[in-house]
């Protein structure tokens, strides 16, 4: 044991079950239900499919846990990977995007949405 | 109209039944008319606690199925004549009764008393299911551990999800001494992971081991315990009591002689 470490004070064990707690309690919180996760992703493709063509067979929609960078713990995040195929093409320029969206549907463009989840629980 | 309390936990061994039989019989105290209804069929405890196991004819059961009317089944508390226990059947399992018949009979108690409390079973299968169903309020009673509090967390979620409007927190077996040392957490960091309002923090007393070992509730007596329970009581019936300071400290001649 160096000098240092003696005067360097262990976390208390009450603090080390509270620290223990709020991590476990993220996953539990985060954990819902299939079929609601379910509504959940169909919602988010109904949307997106008004404004985008989108690969349903490489969509992934999952919550799990991120890190912030102003908050030291793991938040619930929402991560959605959704594929866009193509740009639906507005009506009135539809020659134009029929020309470009060549080029776009090689490469699949991966976004993610991430929630602050640090307040929300969500429950089910 | 009466006011139907259910008092829960997630983890087993965590202090409903105690709770139970001490906040029905505090209120007996206040002089409200209280019924206790033990919903943990297959395990019967409540009327060991309280006292009554040798007065039992029927149970919740018998109720349920109509072997009995309401009132056949009530025992009358030893020492509160305002206090009744419901008591659960030993012989059955929790699918005997299902949420419907649990509330449609919370329904009729609560036309007659003031209180009908609740005791619901460990667990979040039926007979948790069952307990919730009639309830107005709900007690969530947990430990300063981790495992309790985890349970009690997802019994909070579970509440939510059944639209339970009004939830509490009731800390139990609180250790003064060790949360002072940083080797327990305090209730105050109980409140803030789990969110929800405190009704009552209750010390870890020797004194409750003795009174249920007689099977008489120690609500309102002298001991550390029984003040706190006391102040929940009141708390439910509406008045605005402070939360107690659990650290009370010893006389002289007991600091002196036992330390």
């Amino acid at each position: 044991m160096s000098f240092i470490d003696f005067f360097k004070r262990k976390p208390t064990s009450g603090n080390v079950a509270k620290d223990r707690l709020k991590l476990v309690l993220v996953s539990d919180r985060a954990n819902c239900s299939p079929e609601l996760m379910e509504q959940i992703k169909n919602d988010i493709i109904n949307v997106l499919q008004k404004y985008l063509e989108i690969d349903l067979e490489g969509l992934d929609i999952k919550i799990s846990q991120t890190e912030l960078d102003d908050n030291n713990g793991a938040v619930p995040a929402l991560f959605a990977n959704i594929p866009i195929k193509d740009m639906k093409a507005k009506e009135e320029d539809s020659n134009n995007n029929k020309k470009n969206s060549k080029n776009k549907n090689s490469n699949n463009i991966k976004r993610t949405i991430v929630t602050n989840g640090s307040k929300d629980k969500l429950k089910v | 109209m009466g006011e139907v309390i259910v008092i829960t936990s997630g983890k087993g061994g965590v202090g409903k039944t105690t709770t139970t039989a001490n906040v029905g019989t505090g209120l007996a105290k206040l002089n409200k008319k209280v019924v206790l209804i033990d919903t943990d069929i297959g395990l019967r405890n409540l009327d060991v606690v309280l006292g009554l196991e040798n007065r039992i004819v029927y149970n919740l059961v018998d109720v349920i199925e109509g072997n009995c009317r309401i009132k056949q089944a009530l025992i009358k508390d030893k020492r509160y004549p305002s206090l009744y226990l419901l008591p659960s059947a030993q012989t059955r399992d929790k699918s005997a009764v299902t949420p419907e018949q649990m509330k449609k009979l919370t329904e009729q108690l609560k036309e007659e008393f003031d209180y009908v409390i609740l005791d619901c079973p460990a667990g979040i299968e039926q007979g948790f299911q069952n307990a919730i169903a009639g309830a107005d309020r709900a007690f969530v009673v947990t430990t300063p551990e981790v495992s309790a509090v985890r349970d009690a967390d997802r019994i909070i979620g579970l509440l939510e999800a059944n639209e339970m409007k009004d939830t509490h927190l009731i800390v139990n077996r609180l250790r003064t001494e060790m949360v002072k040392r940083g080797d327990m957490m305090s209730s105050d960091d109980v409140v803030e992971i789990l969110a929800v309002d405190l009704i009552g923090v209750v010390p870890d007393d020797e004194n409750i081991v003795v009174s249920t070992n007689q099977g008489e509730p120690l609500v309102g007596d002298d001991s550390l315990a029984g003040q706190t329970y006391l102040d929940i009581c009141k708390r439910i019936i509406g008045e605005d009591v402070p939360f107690a300071d659990l650290d009370r400290k010893k006389g002289f001649f007991q600091r002196l002689f036992k330390k």
